[in-house]
């Protein structure tokens, strides 16, 4: 009789399975919590999390809550790629949201493309990254777009700038492809004098003898690509030797916690961003509740990245999708509807916190920029661009 | 002009490389311990000295008190940590498992160390670096056109009268003696009344003084500090060692200045990107031309103190 009521019990939880699975419409989430991205990384899953949450509450998409199933890179572009290919074989999820930055995203798109799953990148901007790719797509604005809108304030302001010299981290890919490429051609084009970019590597921690060779003859300004701590420590160095000029950046380095990491040394830098926090009520929203969420679980931060904004955004994209498309993330159906989301993905408009009527042109959105001065202490908006039109 | 300045920033930086060079040469001249955890030991005081000044100390000190009461502090963490170390792996390893001198075992269990701290820092503090609320990072002088940073010019001479110091130590006191009765002879040390478990961990003790002073030291000089700060220091300290000859505490602190050199004049002729290649490459000339390094003794890892 035991055995009899137990090998029942067993049937019917093994004939419940299916249901339950069905029960929630899955979303893959390649974040990178840990490595070298923690710090800004980490963060984004905070604003991934206040979406789904926000969404769920709110009844769901199509009847179903969405299930965020998370997996860490650790910063590793082959992680990213064993994160993409886990999501989609063994967790059967409709698309991707991550990873994080453009080295993971050039990896793991290739896995996207050959199982023909929708993946949209957080944070990477490299230029070109979408180009050869069918099933990748960026809530993310483009470095050049936005380095080119700096200039555009930058020439437009009376801060002199004829002459400049580039500072480049030559082992990360974007600060690599940025400095040696975005910034001599943007920057010539703006008739801007700039001398051979000088490389710094990641680890290094002393600056001066590059400084040593900008000082020499000493710019109007100095641009660097890099990440925010080999930002600080270039910027550090140039104050230490006398330089008095500005420095200058574009999506790289824009943390507002660079405010604090940067100290009085980082007054009159210049960077843009791809979110500005008092934009919308929303924006305004998103940002006070992200921060207190961050700052629950002992993370401090200054505000919202625009990484960060992006990856909340992401959420309500793939949500708009879902909607359009009216999935139902039930098991036996996910390449159909794998392939319904990614071809939802052409010809999109979508609101959001980084803007209103976003389009996408190729596979990368058309964001607005905000260049940002740090002064006094304080992340302000210097000037703002809309995003441009698509066609 | 600019060459001079470049020469400048090499001696600097070679005066950050010295202190760290120094602590690995102690460990390999007495114990033939190549100690992995020394890099980490520096950044512990990094981090350590950052989290207090940042956070606030326990003992309610502000104002231009808190960080040198910061330092200290982290000075002390990575003597303690160093002697975690000893008792965890080189102590706890040769009791299990024989002779002190079989070094591979702690060598890979100091690895383990470096890992876990390293990590531990990196969850507890994220893998951001961290300003560190020290003297303002203007305390720049010009001597002749060159620019020399105050706090590296203090820290080098600091880093030069503790080697002096520590010399003095090895050659005229009873403890200084004793660690080279190790160095010369383990064992017959031991038969003399020396006693390792006692005599070693000042070995631990010094080498977590010296990473401590060199990581505080890093966090004025540089204002910043990182999980990752230890990394690039060690393996060029390492290289510093190795050019400066094994076991010869002179020969490290030569060799660090010779690797800081190596380094800013190849940015300053070739740039960043060949730096490693040149720092590892004088190296490897070096073995060739002259194996025991510029002023280490033939008998590598013995009695050269």
């Amino acid at each position: 009789m035991k055995l009899r009521t137990t090998l029942l019990s067993a049937v019917a939880i093994l004939a419940a399975l299916p249901a339950f699975a069905g029960d929630t419409i899955k979303i893959g989430n390649i974040v990178a919590s840990s490595g070298f991205l923690k710090s800004v990384g980490e963060s984004a899953e905070t604003a991934f999390d206040i979406a789904v949450r926000e969404i769920n509450d709110a009844g769901g998409v199509n009847g179903k809550p969405i299930e965020l199933i998370r997996y860490d890179s650790g910063s590793d572009p082959r992680q990213a790629s064993v994160g993409a290919r886990k999501l989609i074989q063994d967790d059967d999820v409709l698309a991707i949201l991550g990873p994080f930055s453009s080295g993971e995203a050039r990896v793991a798109l290739n896995d996207a493309d050959r199982f023909k799953v929708l993946m949209i990148p957080t944070a990477a901007s490299a230029p070109g990254l979408t180009d050869e790719s069918k099933y990748g797509w960026r809530l993310t604005e483009d470095e050049s777009k936005q380095f080119g809108r700096l200039l555009a304030a930058l020439t437009a302001s009376d801060i002199p700038h004829k002459t400049a010299e580039i500072v480049y981290v030559s082992d990360e890919v974007v600060a690599n492809a940025a400095g040696t490429e975005l910034y001599p051609t943007l920057m010539k084009a703006a008739g801007i004098e700039v001398g051979e970019p000088i490389p710094v590597q990641f680890k290094s921690f002393d600056m001066s003898a590059q400084v040593a060779t900008i000082m020499k003859t000493n710019p109007d300004i100095v641009a660097v690509a890099g990440l925010p701590q080999s930002a600080s420590k270039v910027i550090k160095e140039l104050r230490r030797q006398g330089y008095e000029g500005r420095v200058i950046g574009s999506q790289i380095f824009a943390d507002p916690n660079i405010v604090e990491l940067f100290g009085p040394e980082g007054d009159g830098t210049l960077v843009v961003a791809g979110f500005w926090p008092g934009r919308t009520e929303a924006a305004t929203t998103f940002n006070t509740e992200f921060l207190s969420e961050l700052e629950a679980k002992g993370i401090h931060k200054l505000g919202a990245h625009h990484t960060d904004a992006q990856a909340y955004d992401g959420v309500y994209l793939l949500k708009q999708l879902m909607e359009k498309t009216g999935v139902t993330g039930d098991e036996d159906k996910v390449d159909e509807e794998r392939a319904e989301m990614a071809a939802a993905m052409e010809g999109i408009s979508f609101n959001g916190i980084v803007g209103d009527d976003i389009c996408f042109v190729g596979h990368d959105a058309e964001l607005p920029g905000y260049v940002i001065e740090v002064t006094g202490g304080k992340w302000t908006k210097f000037a703002e661009a809309p995003a441009d039109k698509c066609e | 002009m600019l060459l001079v300045q470049q020469i400048v920033n090499g001696l600097m930086l070679g005066s950050v490389y010295v202190t760290v060079a120094v602590a690995f040469t102690l460990t390999i001249s007495i114990l033939n311990f190549l100690n992995f955890t020394i890099p980490t030991l520096f950044m512990v005081a990094g981090m350590v000295s950052w989290g207090l000044a940042y956070f606030g100390l326990p003992f309610g000190l502000s104002g231009p008190l808190a960080w040198p009461a910061a330092l200290a502090c982290g000075a002390v963490a990575s003597i303690l940590c160093s002697l975690l170390v000893e008792r965890f792996t080189f102590r706890y390893m040769r009791t299990r498992h024989g002779d002190s001198t079989e070094h591979a075992i702690p060598l890979v269990s100091s690895l383990g160390f470096l890992l876990i701290l390293e990590n531990l820092i990196r969850i507890f503090y994220g893998s951001d670096s961290q300003r560190f609320p020290g003297p303002s990072s203007d305390l720049t002088t010009q001597i002749g056109g060159i620019f020399v940073r105050i706090p590296q010019l203090v820290s080098f001479v600091i880093v030069m009268v503790l080697i002096l110091g520590l010399v003095w130590m090895m050659k005229h006191t009873r403890i200084g003696r004793g660690l080279r009765a190790i160095a010369e002879n383990p064992d017959a040390a031991t038969i003399l009344g020396v006693e390792p478990n006692k005599i070693v961990p000042v070995v631990f003790m010094l080498t977590g003084l010296l990473c401590g002073l060199a990581g505080a030291l890093f966090a004025v000089n540089y204002g910043e500090v990182s999980p990752m700060m230890g990394e690039d220091i060690g393996s060029k300290a390492i290289a510093g060692m190795v050019v400066g000859g094994l076991g010869s505490l002179w020969g490290a602190v030569a060799g660090g200045i010779i690797v800081g050199l190596v380094e800013m004049l190849t940015i300053h002729f070739f740039g960043a990107d060949a730096v490693q290649v040149a720092v590892w490459g004088a190296l490897l000339v070096t073995l060739l031309m002259r194996p025991q390094g510029l002023f280490g003794h033939n008998a590598i890892g013995k009695g050269k103190l």
